[in-house]
């Protein structure tokens, strides 16, 4: 009897959470404030099956990679599909949600998420947050509206820099402690898994390591290169490749991201580099990819808007960006520590 | 790793399941090497320190058991007279285990606690004489739980000393004493009486203890993420801008750091406790209605009251019925009188124990300053205590009638709040500047307020919230009343008290949790 | 017996001694008081309270108080 009961108990526990969980739910994905990531997740936007390249990583990827450049140059569409300090779990999880819209050719995964302090704790608690939403959207109970009591979703806000993220300020490189080359043991778990799914999906997985003076150093490039060839990978580092970066110009903050200075000379070079390695479309003049089209113009306005009004106007991007910059400073702190 | 983490509680069923699935004589080393995990979990290799604790203690406590029977065989066939020297002899030889094994302990503490902190002052010192001389000291991360397994360490082997416990010659149940994982981290400070005895008897979990401890753990969890962690940014932030603030907003935050210390602390212990009676053990209790005390000396017998029964003891007691202070006090009764003679040597063994409290919670000056406070007013209270009396009887004041009592309660929270803005202050001199802003200050800005980093939904949760719980404080027994309900209303409670834990807690994005205090300690 | 209510009364008048059971566990008598009442004991009935017998139990009423005496005065 007291079984059934606490068998019963749960059970109308686990129903009420489900429920809870449908109805705290974002219903769009204009801007679930600050719980998930605005940027990357408006690819689920995207038209299905156009997004060929997905360049999926932390903050290097978003702050290096421009696609609307790319597209421009060669037609190829591409998205940043990065959020800040992204642990290989959120990479997964992401990847397998782009891959219920999308059939992506290639995958670009930046590999420095190995080294990211990742342990067993941290699997469980991203676990948990993932499956079961009301935990992870609790705090909208003060904006709740009688939209979320419905399941009609309207994913439709469309992000025309496709996951970029415009930075203009100059830092120049300052002094960096070197980085530890010490793979972490349960991120080479997911690793298989992330192997696993692209595989499923006929995707090919390129590892690649985006500028940054920071966290590279010889050792980290030379055990990558080891790593990624005895498991038969692709593996791609920007460091080591004439990219012309200038550390002083072209970081936004002393040496760890590109802005955006940074982030064209690293585009123009990707461009060019998928162009000569591997085998994509140019879908410039295909109608099905009007959007793109759109989106660049859009791009194109908004980068002049912003290049003129330097310092001047007050930053309509400001909020977002301290938020990144406070989530870039956990992770500085949770790196440090280990 | 905490006792909140969503790790924890996740670990916690799964150790539930194993428990249950064990045999009977199994079951308790399935607690040990759950202890040990979750040891190795917070500090690695660290974990070496208890384990070494463990095999001192385990040693020096058969030494002093051995004494004890040799001199029972030795005053066996000997004269009365004979008997009072041997005994004496034993007694010395005990007398000096005891302390070499306290030493030890304390120097271990020491070494990791307080090395730095004294560094700092002697390299003060150098600075100011202009000596050539400068240490150089860097910080070490102590092992987990060593400020409470130190005492309880100290505890057991004065307990044996004492005669009122007989050492525990089983290795097993001795590492599981100290290690048992719910305490480790940040009390009780269990002694050997309390739990030695339950630990290790393996009973299967029954479904009162499972539910009451589920429901205690509720209670915990409610108070640290739906209060503590909604009051940890604003209490951040205006103790580190306390200049930019009015003294009202000021005023706030020492309440804001009371109860979210308060929240806190007695939330972990509700997990502690509620974890340990899932497995049927019953650990003594940290909190008791501390704000409802009647003075700040009844308020330490409320508020983590083990670290209070440990510092009576081991040191108030034995101290001030030490032969020197006892002679002290004849002296001073002679000249003084029956109340105020006994308050000389009180004064001394207090000062000793405030000293001891202020840096058991850390090598700084503003725990000392901590302690001294609380030394200083419970001193001043038993000064005044009769003046109070005899006033109150010519003003026809009843010190029982509600009135009295409510102003007690808020003079004595005033003096708490205090306290601990002393407490969380990163020096002294802050902690000054910001009790004089209070008081020059007092003015309220609605719009500081709501600058501080919570909107106004989270100052109606917190308001009602605190309100609720309150409720809670004064009614002890509410988990009886409520189990006597009927199921329908019974489940509702706790399906509206689960969800609104999980809706109106303070975690995720947009918070900062509050880093687990007392285990820093 | 008396000789022990008179004390216990002088030191504290608002307790009522002589039907209180929980005279430390209620938290009647405070740290401070017991010392003053120890060392009253101690003169008045010539005896020596060790530390060991300072738990609640020894003290938590007046009869009980009475019966440490009575033993500590035949040790």
């Amino acid at each position: 009897m007291k079984y059934i009961k606490i068998i019963i108990f749960n059970g109308i526990l686990i129903v009420a959470l489900l429920i809870g969980s449908v109805v705290f739910t974002p219903k769009t994905n204009k801007k679930a404030f600050g719980v998930d990531y605005v940027t990357s997740n408006k690819i689920f936007s995207e038209t299905k099956n156009t997004v060929d390249v997905i360049a999926l990583g932390d903050s290097l990827v978003y702050s290096s990679l421009s696609p609307m450049l790319i597209y421009e140059k060669h037609g190829y569409t591409i998205y940043d599909a990065s959020t800040p300090a992204q642990s290989i779990y959120q990479s997964y999880s992401l990847l397998k949600k782009i891959y219920k819209t999308q059939k992506p050719k290639y995958i670009f995964f930046e590999a420095e998420s190995l080294y990211r302090r990742y342990s067993f704790e941290d699997d469980i608690q991203n676990r948990i947050g993932v499956n079961i939403p009301i935990l992870r959207y609790h705090n909208r109970w003060k904006n709740l509206t009688l939209q979320d009591f419905s399941t009609q979703y309207q994913l439709s806000d469309r992000d025309y820099l496709k996951g970029f993220r415009y930075y203009d300020k100059v830092v120049p490189l300052m002094k960096h402690k070197k980085p530890k080359a010490k793979l972490q043991p349960y991120a080479l778990s997911y690793l298989d898994k992330i192997m696993a799914l692209t595989k499923a999906h006929k995707t090919k997985l390129i590892f690649m390591s985006l500028p940054c003076a920071k966290t590279w150093s010889l050792e980290r490039h030379n055990q990558l290169e080891k790593f990624f060839k005895e498991i038969g990978y692709d593996f791609v580092d920007f460091n080591t490749l004439p990219l012309n970066i200038d550390w002083n110009m072209d970081s936004r903050d002393g040496g760890d991201h590109l802005n955006y200075n940074g982030a064209k000379k690293a585009s123009k070079y990707f461009g060019k580099y998928l162009a000569e390695n591997y085998d994509l479309e140019d879908h410039r003049k295909d109608p099905k990819y009007a959007n793109y089209e759109l989106s660049l113009v859009l791009y194109k306005q908004r980068i002049k808007q912003k290049e003129m009004k330097t310092d001047a106007a007050p930053n309509i991007d400001k909020k977002e960006q301290d938020d990144d910059q406070k989530q870039e400073n956990q992770d500085l702190i949770s790196n440090e520590g280990q | 790793m905490s006792y909140f983490s969503p790790f924890y509680l996740v670990m916690v069923p799964l150790l539930m399941a194993i428990y249950q699935l064990a045999s009977r004589k199994a079951r308790p080393v399935i607690l040990l090497l759950a202890s040990y995990m979750f040891i190795w979990f917070a500090s690695n290799k660290l974990i070496i320190y208890i384990l070494l604790a463990t095999l001192g203690i385990h040693y020096f406590g058969m030494w002093l058991d051995d004494l004890e029977k040799e001199k029972k065989a030795a005053i066996k066939d000997v004269e009365r007279s004979e008997r009072k020297l041997i005994k004496a002899s034993f007694k010395k030889k005990e007398w000096h285990v005891l302390i070499f094994a306290i030493v030890l302990f304390v120097i271990v503490l020491f070494a990791f606690k307080y090395v730095g902190f004294f560094v700092s002052i002697l390299n003060d010192i150098f600075a100011l004489t202009s000596a050539p001389v400068f240490i150089k000291y860097q910080k070490i991360i102590a092992p987990i739980g060593i400020s409470y397994y130190t005492l309880q360490c100290i505890a057991y082997l004065s307990d044996i000393y004492l005669g009122k416990i007989q050492a525990e010659r089983n290795l097993f149940k001795l590492a599981l004493y100290l290690a048992f994982f719910p305490c480790i981290m940040e009390g009780p400070i269990v002694r050997a009486t309390d739990t030695l005895g339950q630990l290790t008897n393996g009973e299967p979990l029954n479904y009162h203890n499972v539910t009451f401890g589920i429901q205690r753990m509720g209670w915990g969890l409610f108070k640290k993420y739906v209060i503590a962690d909604r009051l940890n940014i604003p209490v951040t932030l205006i103790f580190t801008n306390y200049a930019h603030y009015h003294g009202g907003t000021l005023f706030l935050g020492m309440i804001g750091y009371t109860m979210l210390l308060y929240c806190e602390f007695s939330g972990t212990m509700d997990v502690v406790i509620g974890t340990a009676q899932i497995f049927n053990i019953t650990l003594p209790e940290n909190f008791r209605q501390p704000f409802f005390a009647k003075n700040v000396s009844d308020f330490w017998t409320r508020w983590h009251i083990t670290l209070g029964a440990f510092f009576r003891d081991y040191i108030y007691y034995p101290m001030s019925l030490s032969k020197p202070l006892k002679a002290l006090t004849k002296k001073t009764r002679a000249k003084l009188g029956n109340h105020y003679g006994p308050l000389v040597t009180g004064a001394i063994a207090l000062f000793v124990v405030w000293f001891c409290n202020g840096l058991w919670h850390g090598a700084g000056w503003t725990y000392l300053f901590y302690g001294m406070y609380h030394f200083f007013f419970i001193l001043s209270e038993s000064l005044t205590e009769q003046l109070v009396v005899n006033g109150c009887e010519k003003l026809h004041i009843n010190r029982e009638s509600k009135p009295y009592r409510i102003f007690q309660s808020f003079k004595l929270c005033i003096f708490i709040f205090v306290g601990e803005m002393f407490f969380r202050a990163p020096t002294v001199s802050q902690g000054f500047a910001m009790l004089s802003k209070t008081l020059r200050d007092f003015t309220f800005s609605g719009k500081e307020l709501l600058k501080l980093g919570i909107d106004k939904y989270d100052y109606g949760v917190l308001i009602i919230l605190f309100a609720i719980s309150m409720l809670k404080e004064k009614k002890i027994n509410v988990r009886e009343t409520i189990a006597a309900k009927p199921i329908v209303l019974r489940w509702s409670i706790y399906y509206a008290f689960i969800i609104a834990v999980l809706i109106f807690g303070a975690y995720g994005v947009g918070y900062l949790p509050v880093a687990p205090i007392y285990a820093d300690f | 017996m008396d000789q022990l209510l008179d004390i216990l009364e002088e030191l504290k008048p608002e307790v009522d001694f002589e039907n209180s059971e929980d005279l430390i566990d209620g938290h009647k008598l405070d740290s401070l008081t017991i010392l003053s009442l120890i060392s009253e004991i101690e003169d008045e009935f010539d005896i020596s309270i060790p530390a060991v017998d300072i738990v609640p139990d020894n003290f938590n009423s007046a009869k009980k108080i009475y019966a440490l005496i009575e033993r500590l005065e035949e040790e």
